[in-house]
């Protein structure tokens, strides 16, 4: 089931409670409760047939002809719209997260046949896995609980006491009735939990009042304001004024306490939310209580930077504006955000974030929930990286190097003429391989695809490579997210918490969690074949993709005969679509050989392709320095830089005759190019990103494209418009479609 | 006046009881030698026999917290001794640890018996340097003589003895808090049951670890001496208050000091007769029965049997307290006294839990202001909410002790506050 139809569920019971709140004042408490029991029957998440509903139905029942028990019902028709949960919209993003993620464990627990308990919630009754902390129950039936630091990924410690509910049990042979916070006690068969009490509501207002003595009212110039916790709460449960009179306490404001984030002491309300994130989630306990009692804040040991490669996430998860991003601050208002649904583009991890932007400007990017990949959290790399499609020194106008020598601007008409004009021209004079063609790891599929048809059916050349080394391509034989389950986890000559982020985690998670076994090295050595021969098939090894071959092939060996599951990582955010999108010089998309592929390409693309292997990136710049390739096309790709020996494609680049280059800034590359085409970055289009487990994630345009920037696709097929053959692609989805319809079907299926 | 039974401080005044030699000649380590013939089921029957419960304020009986640790397993098993003691009023575990270390270190050996364990720690609070020496160096006595250490008295067991020092909080007494402080981690308060399993199945370094306090753990040795029986026998009171409590009698009487009271002995004949009565020329005003945690209690009724279930039927709002008796005539100024013990609690507070933190910041502030003569009148109102949004809501007792002083000295004594808050001056001209 999609993560949306379980917000949409989770909506329909509100829903249904407001409803019920919003029904004539005649309406009984006892119908309400009956109501809402059938309703919640009704629901898929507590029963999943219309028997059970019925069942559920008749549980209900005798209800109204039993003798009002509970304090809600003895308050009669009493209850006001205050009464009322909170709607779904007033949930903060992260309020319906973690809802979601109770109700998505819950429902996998019943699939995996866990054993159930039975509870009712304000009179609905619900069944959850044995084990499940009340809350997790209250969320369940669709009621409202407030909380600050319960977390459903963080271990629940009972600090912030704001989810204290009102339970009735049999204990001792005694029916009881007392208040307890509901985010540390596990359900037990046959509670009663009741979250409006008049007990229950003085509490919340009580601890609420406690929360905001110290805490400033600042709100108009914080960046939380519109999308904090603690106001909403306020609003919902809270007094609508303090007695506290007396003077709150003081802290420097804004203290930084690294370059992304600011603290401030004085809005904490020691939820330990960020303390424990760094205890239990990303490992590194940066962050950590200091003093006690009412002086108790928030702090680095000693005062030293907040360097955790995760830092981002504990401003995510501050419930109140303590912990704030510097990248953010004073960058926009929540209400004045736009957000759209987006792949993260520094690493080939392949995070879910959510890109936020204002007056077409990114101002802040946030972690997205998917469960398979990132969870909710991101890297900082990733959080406060994709900054650059800001920036003010991207290109806007296509470049030009005229007579003098220099770079100048020009139109799309006259530079993509002059392109398309040398292209036919070096054909015509040097054959259609003096021209070779450079793709991009962190271009989209599409841009990828199109590319590499352009250059194989137009120009007729397989001189076509992404790779800025030479490497094999081996797709992980886990999933990111399997990786948590292994008992030994053997990572090889990565700084896996920044190379690969989010696989960090998850073995973080296996190892401090499950307690299994992390041996990490330099090389493919002795170390790593005992660790793997002793872990068995209960084992697996992650190698970074620039390990030379004869380790990866040594590594493989070991796998097969231990039986451990062998990862090779990628770096970029598409390294493995680029792959699939056939930008190698003997693959066709999807990966296909020559021989399987070129019948089916043949006639798909209704051009014959060449017959014979390209040459790869090495060999391409060696044959532009011996001048058998006159013309370079790169697109989203710095050599100059990011290749292996930078010298020998510098020397390729000072070499080759015509240079064209698609980019967002101009980089040492595009310094050395004949003509450079400003491109849009990821934040700017649609497409595909494929991680690096191979999962197809799509990526949407989340801000108008800068200047006079096109994405890399639409230059791609201006230019095949140009050399004759219109194309009639008019978004990222046709030409998505037709790559798929570009693999045989075979391959196809096998490639799933 | 009713006998004071001397169970453990039979041998107090002897000189040097603190040194092994004459702590042996008083029938010293008997009692281990004894208990090492003994099944840790027939230790654990004595002590249930004995009906005793645990000294350090709470009362729980401590047979059942023994019998909860798990049996058969290989697990290793510590005990803990909770010498933390921090409570304002409470001094009687200093001066048992000061005069007879022997029979905490002797109380150790036969708990450490009566649960299979092998090691035990003893905790003790960072100010307590002097019991902390002397305690020490027991320990060392007792090794040497061989009642620690491999091969005990040719039992074929290894024991073992330390001693920790605290850091200097009053929250590490409570007993979880004193587990994480143990650990090594910061001094907070850990879910209890339901949320977690038990400190007797998985406390400290998830080993089933027993928390007791040390006169409890002392009171074991005369017990195992004289038999569980014979011990029931002691007490005038309920039948489910037995034996004898250690009180540190302190405040305006004529002889404070640290006392062995047999349970059940009226609170009347406590304060006339064991502790002299009040100073010449005055009255009582009000009391503490057991530390300030117990809160302010007034003269009538006085002659209540003191025991666990006494102090409750005479109005305390939590019970026996840990043995701290403070008694003040009509000369004390209560709103400075209850002043000065939230400002205790305030400075004690972890920090944990909300109301706790936020509710005794907010009470110290309120009293330094009513102190400084800007109260007004609907303070007391206020106070008393506070109170009871912190009441049943925190996460340890601290929050819970913190405000029974509050709420007892607004309940008695609405008038001196009420006197601060009209003239900014106390009722009560020393």
């Amino acid at each position: 089931m999609s993560e949306n139809d379980k917000n949409t569920e989770i909506h329909t019971a509100q829903t249904n409670t407001e409803e019920q709140a919003n029904a004539p004042k005649e309406s009984t408490d006892q119908q309400a409760a009956q109501q809402t029991i059938a309703e919640a029957g009704a629901m898929p998440a507590s029963a999943t047939t219309a028997q059970e509903a019925e069942a559920a139905g008749r549980v209900a029942d005798p209800q109204p002809t039993a003798p009002p028990v509970s304090s809600t019902q003895a308050d009669g028709g009493a209850r006001t719209v205050e009464d009322t949960p909170r709607s779904e919209r007033d949930r903060t993003p992260a309020e319906k997260a973690d809802a979601v993620k109770v109700q998505s464990d819950a429902e996998a627990a019943k699939a995996a046949g866990v054993e159930m308990t039975k509870v009712t919630v304000d009179g609905v009754e619900v069944e959850v896995p044995k084990g499940t902390l009340v809350i997790e129950a209250c969320f369940r039936a669709g009621a409202d609980v407030p909380y600050f630091c319960y977390h459903p990924r963080l271990t629940s410690i009972g600090a912030c006491r704001m989810c204290l509910v009102s339970v009735e049990l049999e204990m001792f042979g005694a029916r009881r009735e007392s208040i307890f916070t509901c985010c540390t006690v596990p359900v037990a068969e046959g509670m009663a939990i009741k979250t409006r009490t008049p007990e229950v509501k003085k509490a919340q207002n009580g601890m609420l009042e406690f929360l905001l003595a110290n805490h400033p009212l600042d709100c108009p110039i914080c960046d939380r304001g519109g999308e904090c916790p603690l106001q909403n709460m306020t609003v919902a449960y809270g007094p609508p004024t303090s007695r506290f009179i007396e003077e709150k306490r003081h802290f420097p404001k804004a203290y930084p306490i690294s370059d992304y984030v600011v603290l401030d002491r004085e809005r904490c309300i020691q939820c330990m939310r960020c303390t424990r994130f760094c205890e239990e989630i990303s490992g590194d306990g940066q962050l950590a209580l200091l003093n006690r009692g009412s002086s108790t804040e928030i702090g680095t040991f000693f005062g030293h930077d907040f360097t955790s490669n995760f830092s981002g996430n504990t401003i995510e998860i501050c419930p109140v504006g303590a912990l704030l991003s510097r990248t953010y601050r004073f960058a926009a208002r929540p209400w004045e955000i736009s957000s759209s649904d987006s792949i993260c583009s520094k690493c080939g991890n392949g995070c879910n974030v959510a890109l936020q932007t204002r007056l077409g400007e990114l101002v802040r990017v946030n972690g997205r929930t998917n469960e398979d990949v990132n969870e909710e959290w991101t890297c900082d790399r990733g959080k406060f990286g994709n900054y650059y499609v800001n920036d003010e020194s991207r290109l806007k106008h296509p470049l030009m190097r005229r007579a003098d020598g220099a770079l100048h601007p020009a139109s799309w008409d006259e530079a993509l003429a002059a392109v398309a004009e040398r292209i036919t021209r070096t054909k015509a004079e040097f054959g259609a391989d003096a021209i070779a063609g450079i793709g991009s790891t962190r271009c989209t599929v599409e841009d990828n695809y199109l590319f590499g048809k352009m250059l194989r059916a137009l120009v007729g050349t397989n001189n076509l490579d992404h790779r800025m080394l030479p490497h094999g391509f081996e797709p992980m034989q886990t999933t990111i997210a399997e990786i948590e389950h292994f008992k030994t986890i053997v990572s090889v000559g990565m700084k896996l918490d920044w190379d690969q982020p989010i696989v960090y985690l998850r073995v973080f998670k296996a190892y401090s969690k499950k307690g299994a076994n992390w041996i990490k090295a330099d090389v493919v050595d002795n170390t790593v074949t005992e660790a793997l021969r002793a872990g068995g098939a209960d084992a697996v090894l992650l190698l970074p993709h620039h390990l030379p071959q004869d380790q990866i092939d040594r590594a493989k060996k070991l796998c097969a005969s231990t039986g451990a599951k062998l990862n090779v990582l990628l770096p970029d955010c598409n390294s493995w679509g680029a792959a699939r999108a056939g930008i190698l010089p003997d693959r066709l998309p999807g990966l296909t050989a020559f021989r399987e592929g070129r019948a089916h390409l043949d006639s798909f693309w209704k051009t014959p392709l060449p017959t014979a292997s390209g040459l790869d990136s090495d060999g391409i710049f060696d044959a532009v320095s011996a001048g058998r390739v006159q013309m370079l096309y790169i697109m989203g790709s710095d050599p100059a830089t990011r290749f292996h020996d930078t010298e020998k494609a510098r020397r390729a680049l000072e070499a080759a005759p015509f240079v064209v280059v698609q980019e967002l800034f101009l980089t040492e590359t595009a310094k050395r190019a004949d003509i450079v085409l400003p491109a849009a970055s990821f934040a700017e289009k649609d497409g595909t990103f494929f991680n690096i487990e191979g999962r197809e994630q799509k990526i949407k345009q989340a801000m108008p494209v800068k200047g006079d920037a096109r994405p890399d696709w639409r230059i791609v097929a201006d230019l095949m418009g140009r050399l004759g053959t219109p194309v009639p692609y008019f978004s990222a989805r046709d030409i998505y479609r037709e790559y798929n319809r570009s693999i045989p079907k075979a391959e196809a299926v096998a490639a799933r | 006046m009713h006998e004071q039974h001397q169970i453990l401080y039979k041998h107090r005044f002897v000189e040097g009881i603190k040194g092994i030699d004459v702590y042996r000649n008083h029938g010293g380590y008997e009692a281990f030698r004894k208990a090492l013939t003994m099944t840790p089921e027939a230790i654990i029957d004595e002590v249930k026999l004995s009906g005793l419960r645990g000294r350090g304020g709470a009362g729980f009986p401590t047979h059942i917290k023994w019998a909860s640790v798990p049996k058969n397993t290989d697990q290793e098993h510590y005990l803990i001794i909770n010498a933390d003691e921090g409570e304002p009023g409470t001094a009687k575990d200093r001066d048992l640890m000061n005069n007879l270390p022997h029979l905490l270190v002797e109380g150790c050996l036969i708990g450490m018996l009566a649960i299979r364990a092998r090691k035990c720690y003893i905790y003790i609070r960072g100010e307590y340097a002097e019991p902390w020496q002397n305690v020490q160096r027991a320990i060392n006595e007792a090794y040497r003589a061989g009642f620690i250490g491999k091969n005990v008295l040719g039992s074929g067991m290894d024991f073992d003895v330390y001693t920790h020092l605290g850091a200097g909080s009053y929250e590490c007494g409570e007993e979880s808090a004193l587990i994480s402080s143990l650990m090594g981690e910061r001094g907070m308060p850990r879910l209890k049951a339901p949320s977690a399993p038990l400190y007797t199945v998985s406390g400290a370094w998830q080993k089933p670890t027993p928390v007791n306090n040390v006169e409890t753990i002392a009171t074991v040795v005369p017990i195992i001496n004289m038999g569980g029986a014979e011990y029931a026998k002691i007490g005038y009171g309920s039948p489910r208050s037995r034996g004898t409590k250690l009180t540190s009698i302190s405040g305006h009487v004529k002889k404070p000091g640290v006392y062995e009271i047999t349970l059940g002995t009226p609170m009347r004949e406590v304060i006339y007769d064991i502790a002299g009565g009040i100073r010449d020329g005055h009255t009582l005003k009000t009391y503490i029965p057991g530390g300030s945690s117990t809160g302010f209690m007034m003269p009538e009724p006085l002659d209540y049997p003191m025991d666990y279930e006494g102090v409750v039927t005479a109005g305390a709002m939590l019970g026996l307290g840990s043995g701290g008796l403070i008694v003040m005539d009509e000369t004390t100024p209560i709103v400075p006294v209850t002043k000065r013990l939230v400002d205790f609690y305030h400075h004690e507070s972890c920090g944990k839990c909300t109301p706790c933190r936020e509710g005794l910041n907010w009470l110290a502030k309120i009293y330094d202001r009513i102190l400084a003569g800007g109260g007004r009148p609907q303070d007391l109102d206020l106070i008393w909410d506070i109170c009871d949004n912190v009441r049943g809501k925190s996460f340890c007792g601290l929050g819970e002790g913190a405000i029974v002083p509050v709420m007892t000295s607004i309940k008695y004594f609405r008038d001196e506050y009420m006197s601060y808050i009209k003239s900014g001056r106390d009722l009560v001209m020393v």
